[in-house]
């Protein structure tokens, strides 16, 4: 691909972009720490990266294991800096959530969570806050048809009533997220209708991966005449100023850059992102090939890791690979997103920036 | 508000602007172009003296942080005389995050033999 459908004004910025992301990668300091806490979850959705379901084989992380490490990495960091995000499964499965963000609390982190905003109620939402949750999200993929299909249960409703229960709150920060595809992006415009209409304010949309179960479901992905639509939506939906939308850090975007999200395309993993994932392995988002982790917490210490290991995710040369390697933008999407690197290959699963200029 | 991960939540942030005066620790003179870079923000700005020492910074931090890092250096060489570099770390009290201002803030560099 050549650069050629990109400004010479956006050009200049990501270069400019670009210098700011190499001091970035040197620095590598720790922002954002995922903690899956459980494969287990109150739902079967037919795009889950983690293939998640109620009776997981996989035992629960204990806290006390978690929490170690935490409280090794206020050695190193000051941990008002660093953003502990609770992830599945479905993190509300489990019944220690508040007495985990309690000890995160008190070790000075801040914390939040994702989930699928089936199980919460007043209450629950009350006794989170209380134990120092300061931001939620919230997965709604779709209207009732097609949010049900891929949840694959009719749960709309009860996620619907969690998000009228979380606009009342002023004490959270809260988003919702929604994931598109094949189905549900025809009704973008009735989906933002009915955010607005709910007092939702901030609205984060992404497309669906290659991975996990998604990659052997045709109807997922969506077309590059589907994602200029999704761009151009985003584009005009953040110019109208009623609900803050962004693209996710799914891809780079070329000329879309800035006007369909706040920053620049930055790959954070591995950089200012990593994880403990459900057996220790420590990784950067959970959403990247497993075979990519760098350590275990039961077998190393993070620390070391974090300092010495990811270099895979620092220095990106090696992504310079099939339709990678001769592509002028190379400089600036640096490979596209860790999730969408193959670990056989080494190829790149999705470049939404081929997409769009193809 | 930023966010910087699939599957992650938004973190809370808010805007601070950070005031404050350079000056030589030796002689307590102002020094002018000396670079002030905020290290734990969500973009890393700078700014440099003027020609009164005073340097002022607009940036998004994170809402939970009580501390902001600063990296002072001195990039115009021997122009405005030769200094240190310095870094040094400001405690932010709960009343200068609501207000969403830090001033006064007061640094002193060592001037290079």
């Amino acid at each position: 691909m050549n650069n050629g459908n990109i400004s010479f004004k956006k050009r200049l910025a990501l270069n400019v972009f670009k210098e700011y992301r190499k001091t970035e990668i040197s620095l590598h300091e720790l922002q954002y720490l995922f903690w899956e806490c459980t494969h287990r979850c109150n739902l079967k959705c037919i795009h889950c990266g983690s293939d998640c379901e109620q009776n997981s084989v996989i035992p629960d992380m204990p806290a006390s294991d978690f929490l170690q490490i935490t409280e090794k990495i206020k050695t190193q960091y000051n941990p008002n800096d660093i953003m502990i995000v609770i992830t599945g499964g479905e993190p509300l499965m489990r019944k220690d959530i508040e007495f985990c963000g309690t000890e995160l609390t008190k070790q000075g982190y801040s914390w939040g969570i994702v989930t699928n905003g089936v199980m919460l109620s007043k209450k629950r939402i009350n006794s989170l806050i209380n134990a120092g949750l300061r931001s939620i999200t919230v997965s709604l993929d779709g209207l009732e048809t097609s949010h049900n299909w891929i949840r694959n249960k009719e749960c709309f409703g009860d996620v619907i009533k969690s998000i009228s229960l979380l606009v009342e709150q002023n004490e959270l920060v809260f988003d919702i997220v929604t994931c598109i595809n094949q189905k549900n992006c025809v009704e973008l415009n009735e989906i933002k209708e009915l955010l607005i209409s709910m007092g939702v304010k901030r609205w984060r949309l992404f497309t669906i991966s290659p991975i996990g179960r998604a990659k052997n479901n045709p109807e997922l992905a969506i077309t590059a005449k589907q994602l200029i639509d999704l761009m151009e939506f985003i584009k005009k939906t953040r110019q109208e100023k009623q609900i803050e939308t962004n693209y996710e850090c799914e891809g780079f975007v070329g000329e879309y850059e800035m006007a369909v999200r706040d920053g620049y395309y930055f790959c954070r993993a591995g950089i200012n992102i990593a994880s403990v994932l459900l057996d220790g392995s420590i990784s950067a988002c959970p959403n990247i090939d497993s075979r990519f982790s760098q350590g275990n917490i039961y077998k190393n210490n993070f620390l070391d890791i974090w300092n010495n290991q990811f270099k895979i995710m620092r220095q990106r040369d090696w992504m310079k690979t099939g339709i990678c390697e001769h592509c002028d933008v190379f400089k600036w999407c640096n490979g596209n997103g860790m999730h969408l690197r193959d670990f056989v290959s080494k190829n790149v699963l999705c470049c939404q920036y081929n997409m769009l200029n193809n | 508000m930023a966010s910087c991960a699939k599957y992650g939540v938004l973190v809370s942030t808010i805007y601070m602007n950070l005031k404050g005066t350079v000056k030589s620790k030796d002689s307590s003179q102002i020094i002018e172009g000396i670079q002030v870079e905020l290290r734990n923000s969500i973009s890393d700005p700078k700014a440099l003296t003027n020609n009164n020492g005073v340097f002022s910074i607009n940036s998004e931090i994170i809402e939970s942080a009580n501390t902001v890092n600063l990296h002072i250096s001195d990039i115009d060489g021997a122009l405005n005389g030769s200094f240190q570099s310095k870094d040094t770390t400001l405690t932010l009290s709960s009343d200068e995050k609501l207000a969403q201002i830090k001033d006064n803030i007061d640094i002193k560099l060592v001037k290079n033999e």
